[in-house]
């Protein structure tokens, strides 16, 4: 028998998502497949129609023309004209009796190539193609030449699998669409398993390792049914039973105690020695000492944050469009500053959200606030599918804002006392990478969704994914309460404002947070998508270039977090971040095309993959003493609440600009404002430490 | 059936659910884009078509300018090659007043009917510049699109049931480690309880859970050996035969 190399947990839930990628892409490709052949015979018709009728009328065209060799340069611009014209034309030519090549336009078809040898039909083996007899019809007693056009061909060559190409020239869609299912299956199952399976076995593994070591002082708490519901009852027996024997063998002690008679002493004093000694290597729960209490996972709020960010993000490829539609002359507001306001206030919302959460938390219990928040966000997105002015826009934007500020902000605080200072942001991986992966999938398939549908139906269809992501966090947090019955209780309320007047810790915030921020929601949530929309492309492809960019920051968060825990790399990422940004945006002034869009989208979302994670593992440095206490949610509360107004700043100082300067200039300026940045934010963090020097003669914390 | 059966069946169940969930979600954006697909190429197949239909009819008007005799045969013409065509009308010729095809048809407006108009272009051999407006109704390719939807409900129902069904059989067999992991952990600890011999899964590789209850195991009897002497040689006079751990 070999050791344990893998985990059957993992092993079950690898199984499970197989299972998962295996039967979604084989219903999906298959739907597709098998109705291609059903396609393909009902629109054959349609399409041979169509070439008919273009053959027909290019008949008519060279009706006029003789056939010689001399009207051949003639023949071939009605030739090239008719490739043009007909687009399932790929290949044209006249061949006379004696399989001579009169004139021919287009590619030619590998097998034309000894037209002596074979017969026309024999050649075109890779394409389909239609042979005319020109002596056959009414037509041609007008084609005249030396042979008089008898025994004369039209050869129309047309794309194999012509009708194939036209059906599936959406696969690139299909096959995000399909990504993005197969994604949200992962996760779905993913805490299923977490939940039901995960969590039942960490607690049952808790308790056996509590045992193992001698402490009998908890049991396993009523849990809802699960699989090892029989296991955890016979620990619960076995416990009971320990205590109950430590218990028989103390009214023993007693009884021999109170007896008096001196033959019992030996063993009075036998029985208490060996008492002694267990107590001194086990705990039982009649010792009057605490159980330690393991701590909730966090990774059990990732399916409902998962979700609602991948709500929130299903919007981004097309909302400054979706605001544009509510523009009109009468409201004397800039177009590009109105499809900013939304997204500002939604921002402001936010920042206002992250920085009262502890207000809130004081006062409610975080699970009460994470399903308010939830539901808020539900009636906010409802709201939006059915705006009807500016007014209505931002109101139910404002209301999202808050929804999803507080939905992420309570995430944080349910996620931060398990994040480590030492390994902070790696720790913090566990609240951004669902956020990441949820945002990375929404805007890709919002802009498939939008492509097919009103703007307003996909914020309906956020709306009822914000309402899946309530009903999915109440699930979990109802099951979780009953093994964890203190989860999510009141805090008491801490200051909020008066870390900011730490000087190092305000200019980082200032330097660090606020123009990055400023330059993801600017650039990402209103420039591509409004660029690319002038640009003439829709938001499948605006989606995609925002979601090229989330997944750079999705691969590398990690690999940053890392380095930024391990090896204390944090200064020189953001300032190196800083420079990919501002030269990205300086270089490529010339907003000329898609690629050079995409080129920016995709250096300026590197350079803030190196900023993200590495402003996180700052944290723990600039407020150490903060970090070493429950302090450190209000450390993180402010960042957060400076980020969102970072967010905020971006479009509004974007709309500003633009309508006073072209594309190209804009992107200079913020080139030029950035590069200034990571100047100022290079010479103070050379000549500070993030962290201050503590006294040698200092407590430690 | 003990409770930890009935939960992983109920566990085997939710991730059918899920699965069957986005196995309809997936089989329904297919279907929905494969339908778009099929009703944008449908259409455009049809359209193209019918706008060069419209390009010759207005061509050899343009070119036949002088013969207004030769206006309503043209128009037969077409209307015979594409019986669909419901009504042609014509506007801009030189040496006649717009005409309309069939005269006092006026073709009814709606959704089912599609308007092909050939751009007009002035073309300089032409002796006139006329536009042509078709309408085509598209009865025929409605009914196409009928029997497609009605094709892709009937695959994609199947298609999701078939799959769901083998879905479950995958996730039952997929979750059997799990069932026989957690019922001989159970039945193992309570022959510990009850001092009786146990058993090791009979399996060339132990998952990490497997070994680690093994542990857990090993110092539980451990544990019950040490208890039992405590009590055993607390009350007696026996010499303890080894010191605790």
């Amino acid at each position: 028998m070999n050791a344990a190399t893998s985990t059957l947990m993992n092993s079950l839930q690898r199984k499970i998502f197989i299972l998962i990628t295996v039967v979604t892409c084989v219903g999906f490709i298959g739907i597709s497949d098998i109705t291609s052949s059903y396609d393909e015979t009902n629109l054959s018709p349609l399409y041979t129609a169509k070439i008919d009728t273009s053959t027909k009328y290019l008949l008519q065209k060279m009706s006029a023309l003789e056939l010689s060799a001399s009207m051949a340069p003639r023949l071939a611009v009605v030739f090239n004209g008719a490739l043009n014209q007909t687009p399932e034309f790929t290949y044209l030519a006249i061949m006379d009796e004696k399989k001579d090549l009169l004139v021919e336009a287009g590619d030619r078809p590998g097998g034309l190539v000894n037209l002596d040898q074979k017969q026309p039909q024999q050649f075109f083996d890779e394409q389909i193609i239609h042979v005319h007899p020109l002596s056959g019809t009414a037509l041609s007693t007008r084609l005249r030449g030396p042979r008089g056009g008898h025994g004369s061909v039209l050869l129309v060559g047309t794309k194999n699998g012509g009708l194939r190409g036209h059906l599936f020239d959406r696969l690139p869609v299909l096959l995000s669409a399909l990504l993005a299912i197969v994604w949200l299956g992962f996760e779905i199952v993913r805490s299923v398993l977490n939940i039901h399976m995960r969590i039942p076995f960490q607690v049952l593994a808790d308790q056996m390792a509590r045992i193992r070591v001698g402490d009998f002082r908890s049991k396993i708490p009523p849990q809802p049914s699960n699989p090892f519901t029989n296991m955890a009852k016979s620990l619960n027996t076995f416990v009971n039973r320990i205590n109950g024997h430590f218990v028989v063998m103390q009214i023993l002690a007693g009884d021999l105690e109170t007896n008096g008679d001196p033959a019992n002493q030996q063993t009075r004093k036998r029985l208490s020695a060996h008492m002694a000694q267990l107590l001194d290597r086990f705990y039982f729960a009649e010792d009057g000492k605490t159980p330690p209490a393991s701590p909730a996972p966090a990774s059990a709020i990732r399916l409902p944050l998962f979700l609602l960010s991948f709500t929130e993000l299903l919007t981004y490829s097309f909302f400054p469009n979706f605001a544009a539609e509510f523009h009109t002359p009468e409201s004397g507001l800039d177009i590009h500053l109105f499809m900013a306001l939304p997204l500002s206030l939604f921002f402001a919302a936010a920042a206002l959200a992250s920085a009262t959460v502890h207000f809130w938390s004081a006062r409610l219990p975080l699970n009460t606030i994470l399903i308010i928040a939830a539901l808020l966000s539900f009636v906010g997105y409802g709201g939006l599918a059915f705006s009807t002015s500016l007014y209505d826009l931002l109101i139910w934007r404002g209301i999202t804002g808050l929804a999803i500020g507080l939905f992420f902000a309570a995430c944080q605080k349910f996620v931060l006392p398990f994040a480590a200072p030492d390994s902070f942001s790696g720790s913090m991986n566990t609240f951004s990478r669902p956020l990441l992966a949820g945002g990375l999938l929404g805007v890709s398939f919002g802009g498939v969704l939008a492509s097919h549908l009103l703007f307003s139906e996909v914020v309906l269809i956020a709306a009822l994914c914000a309402l899946i992501s309530a009903v999915t966090l109440m699930g979990t947090l109802r099951h979780l309460s009953e093994i964890w019955p203190d989860l999510g209780q009141s805090e008491a309320p801490c200051g909020f404002f008066t870390l900011l007047s730490t000087t190092r810790f305000s200019v980082f915030l200032i330097l660090a947070i606020l123009p990055s921020r400023a330059v993801l929601s600017g650039v990402f949530f209103l420039l591509i998508p409004v660029y690319l929309s002038e640009l003439g492309f829709g938001p499948v492809e605006t989606g995609w270039v925002l979601a090229a960019a989330a997944l750079i920051n999705f691969i590398l968060l990690p690999v940053f977090a890392g380095l930024a825990d391990r090896y204390s790399l944090v200064k020189l990422p953001i300032f190196t971040g800083f420079l990919f940004i501002g030269a990205a945006a300086v270089s490529l002034t010339q907003w000329q095309n898609a690629l050079t869009v995409i080129s920016v989208a995709i250096i300026i979302g590197f350079g803030l993959a190196f900023n993200l994670a590495p402003t996180l593992a700052a944290l723990p440095k600039l407020c150490a003493k903060e970090f070493s206490s429950p302090d450190r949610a209000r450390v993180v509360m402010i960042y957060r609440a400076v980020e969102a107004v970072g967010m905020l700043a971006g479009p509004l100082i974007l709309a500003g600009l633009a309508g006073t300067m072209g594309y190209g200039q804009i992107l200079y300026s913020i080139g030029g404002a950035i590069l200034l940045i990571a100047a100022l934010f290079g010479i103070f963090f050379s000549i500070f430490r993030l962290q201050p020097k503590v006294p040698d003669d200092a407590p430690h914390p | 059936m003990v409770d930890q059966d009935i939960h992983i069946s109920k566990l085997t169940g939710f991730v059918t659910l899920v699965v069957g969930g986005l196995l309809v979600v997936a089989i329904s954006l297919g279907a929905y884009l494969n339908y778009h697909a099929y009703q944008s190429t449908l259409l455009e197949l049809t359209r193209s078509r019918l706008l060069l239909v419209a390009t010759d009819l207005q061509s050899s008007l343009n070119n036949a300018s002088h013969q207004p005799s030769k206006y309503r045969q043209f128009l037969v013409d077409v209307m015979k090659s594409e019986p669909s065509i419901r009504s042609i009308q014509v506007s801009g010729l030189s040496r006649a007043t717009d005409i309309k095809w069939p005269n006092k048809l006026t073709p009814p407006l709606s959704d089912n009917t599609m308007i092909i108009e050939a751009p007009r272009a002035v073309n300089a051999d032409a002796d006139a510049n006329v536009a042509v407006t078709l309408h085509y109704a598209l009865n025929y390719e409605r009914q196409l699109l009928a029997d497609k939807r009605r094709h892709l409900g009937v695959i994609s129902l199947s298609g999701a049931l078939l799959l769901t069904v083998l879905a479950w059989i995958t996730a039952h067999l997929i979750l059997r480690p799990l069932r026989s992991f957690s019922r001989w952990m159970a039945q193992d600890f309570n022959a510990v309880l009850q001092g009786q011999d146990t058993t090791v899964p009979d399996t060339p590789v132990l998952w990490q859970e497997e070994t680690a209850y093994l542990d857990f195991q090993h110092d539980t009897r451990v544990i019950l050996n040490v208890l039992k002497e405590a009590e055993d040689y607390g009350l007696t006079d026996k010499p303890t035969t080894r010191p605790l751990p």
